[in-house]
């Protein structure tokens, strides 16, 4: 029984993502976490921008807030900031985080504002078509590179790192204890949180690149899955039928976790400590 | 009690893989040895690495001539584990006792029927005058190391043997790594001391709860992904021609959950319930909870 259930809009369900879509599973994953963790949604606040991952916000029945493309930090530090004692939970896309939002992304990491940021990372634009994303591999299909991605893609969780975030994880929808455990901690944890979600478009990335239906490709996760027990772990490579890699080897689990004073914090923000952990 | 020169007895020692039974048995035999009494023992420990039954028959007397404990001869059986020390039943004699650890451990062959399989052994031991039960993993935790269980039943048997504390504890010493010595003669001391500790009688314990699963499918909500139809280790999960799943054997689900988390659309539910044992005999897993 998921406790999180209770949690959905129910009259908004069923959602709209595809067959299979990984998003749905982090969705799964979330309001898990969410009911087990709070009492009441009331401190409780989602904020998203724009895309397929953005519209989950959109079926759990807490303070949400739908916003622009790639603005979704911007809008949550100005709620953030007026409320400091809220929960507030950004929920993104990799083309909404960090392609067109990508400067809010650092931006947001270098001032330690205690937000927790997950950013679900299926390597491509689904709504709007399966366009390049700046994650999208090198040598992928997609929409916008009929002969194979030739740019190099960002890492997510080592940028975000890099820019001054005190908590950064990476997960998967394949394994929702693994990504249970990482929601939560990054939500306890004080200062910006933020956590890289692979997870799979089935309609886009995955029809482009022969990689099958949601099991098939949520399966195609399992890979190289041994060291993940630990807490830091390979992600599978993956081969397109001409066999050349279309996912590359990434770390999994807890890759950066320190303290240091929240933006709340430098500036005295009263009401700030009341937040529920 | 006897004249532990002139006793004859049969023990086994049965458990599964990593529990130390191979350990015990030595112990015990190095015992009968120090008193000069003649041992003669065997040991099955096939698949022990991947948890199978072990288990070590130890005869001794003033002279002994085969290993084998015959039907109606075992005296004692000591069980590491619940259902290993249930193997052993038939063999006691009218006044054999067993001492038997509440630990149960599934093995993974009895896992290729998770469901059932498993029910009904322990009501074969409430029904049983000479069972005594404790709950020896938590005497060993006492004692400073979870491992020690098997020890701690060691000393209840210890008890029962006309053998001096000395001399068993000089056989563990002897026998277990310098290092845990300390911590082993801990759990024999608390083992002798079992009478404090024996769990009063199996039909006071907690009934055995039985595990009753039940799957909700909110059908309006399936998009038919069949994530659900491969992820299910009891591929109980199939589409039908609406593309919508459908349950094909229910009653096989473990309630693991699988299903439940993997599904994008949030469309299933697995919920588990625990019932008091009027329902063992309906063949469902059964969880023992000690306390
Ligand atoms: S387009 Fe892709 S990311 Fe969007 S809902 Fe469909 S499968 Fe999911
Ligand atoms: S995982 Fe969920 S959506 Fe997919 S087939 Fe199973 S019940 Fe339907
Ligand atoms: S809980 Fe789901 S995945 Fe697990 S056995 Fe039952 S139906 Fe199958």
């Amino acid at each position: 029984m998921n406790p999180g259930k209770q949690l959905l809009r129910q009259d908004m369900m069923p959602h709209i993502l595809c067959p299979g879509c990984g998003h749905g599973i982090v969705l799964n994953t979330l309001v898990r976490v969410l009911a087990k963790r709070f009492t009441s949604m009331d401190q409780v606040a989602l904020v998203a921008g724009i895309g397929c991952s953005s519209r989950i916000v959109g079926y759990i029945d807490a303070n949400t807030l739908h916003t622009t493309h790639g603005r979704a930090l911007s809008f949550a530090t100005g709620l953030k900031l007026s409320r400091p004692e809220l929960t507030v939970i950004v929920i993104t896309g990799d083309g909404d985080g960090l392609g067109i939002g990508g400067n809010h992304l650092i931006h947001a990491a270098r001032r330690n504002l205690d937000l927790t940021c997950i950013l679900f990372n299926n390597e491509t634009y689904g709504m709007t078509g399966g366009q390049l994303a700046p994650t999208t591999v090198l040598r992928a299909f997609t929409t916008t590179t009929p002969y194979g991605n030739k740019e190099k893609s960002f890492d997510a969780a080592e940028l975000v790192k890099a820019a001054g975030a005190t908590f950064v994880g990476r997960g998967q929808a394949y394994r929702p204890d693994l990504l249970e455990e990482l929601i939560d901690r990054a939500i306890a944890h004080r200062g910006f949180s933020f956590l890289d979600v692979m997870t799979d478009c089935t309609e886009y990335f995955g029809r482009k690149n022969a990689l099958g239906g949601g099991s098939d490709l949520l399966f195609s996760q399992a890979r190289g899955e041994e060291a993940i027990a630990q807490g830091l772990g390979e992600w599978p490579e993956l081969r397109d039928p001409d066999g050349f890699p279309i996912r590359e080897t990434v770390p999994m689990g807890v890759l950066h976790e320190v303290n240091r004073p929240t933006l709340e914090e430098m500036m005295g923000l009263a009401g700030y400590d009341a937040r529920e952990e | 009690m006897k004249d532990p020169t002139q006793i004859r007895a049969n023990v086994v020692i049965a458990g599964v893989g990593g529990q130390g039974v191979i350990l015990a048995g030595n112990i015990i035999s190095d015992v009968c040895i120090a008193y000069g009494l003649d041992v003669k023992k065997a040991e099955v420990h096939g698949m022990s690495q991947r948890g199978g039954s072990v288990s070590a028959q130890i005869r001794f007397g003033p002279e002994v001539h085969g290993a084998l404990v015959e039907k109606g001869r075992l005296d004692w059986a000591v069980g590491f584990e619940w259902a290993e020390a249930l193997r052993w039943m038939p063999l006691l004699t009218p006044k054999g006792t067993v001492f038997v650890s509440t630990q149960e451990m599934i093995p993974p062959i009895a896992l290729k029927d998770r469901v059932s399989g498993t029910v009904d052994y322990p009501l074969e031991f409430l029904r049983h005058p000479r069972v005594r039960a404790i709950d020896a993993p938590l005497v060993a935790k006492e004692a400073g190391n979870v491992k020690t269980a098997g020890v701690v039943l060691l000393g209840a048997l210890s008890t029962e043997l006309p053998f001096s504390r000395e001399a068993w504890a000089q056989a563990i010493t002897h026998r277990v790594p310098a290092k845990a010595v300390d911590v082993n003669l801990r759990a024999f001391d608390l083992g002798r001391r079992w009478k404090e500790r024996v769990t009063p009688h199996l039909a006071q314990m907690p009934q055995p709860l039985v595990r009753q699963v039940e799957l909700h499918l909110e059908e309006s909500w399936c998009k038919g992904c069949g994530i659900c139809v491969n992820v299910c280790p009891e591929r109980i999960w199939m589409l039908n021609e609406k593309d919508v799943v459908e349950t094909v054997a229910p009653e096989r689900c473990t309630g693991c959950g699988l299903c439940e988390k993997l599904c994008p659309d949030l469309a299933i539910d697995v919920i588990t319930h625990l019932n008091s044992s009027a329902m063992v005999h309906e063949g469902r897993n059964v969880l023992w909870q000690p306390n």
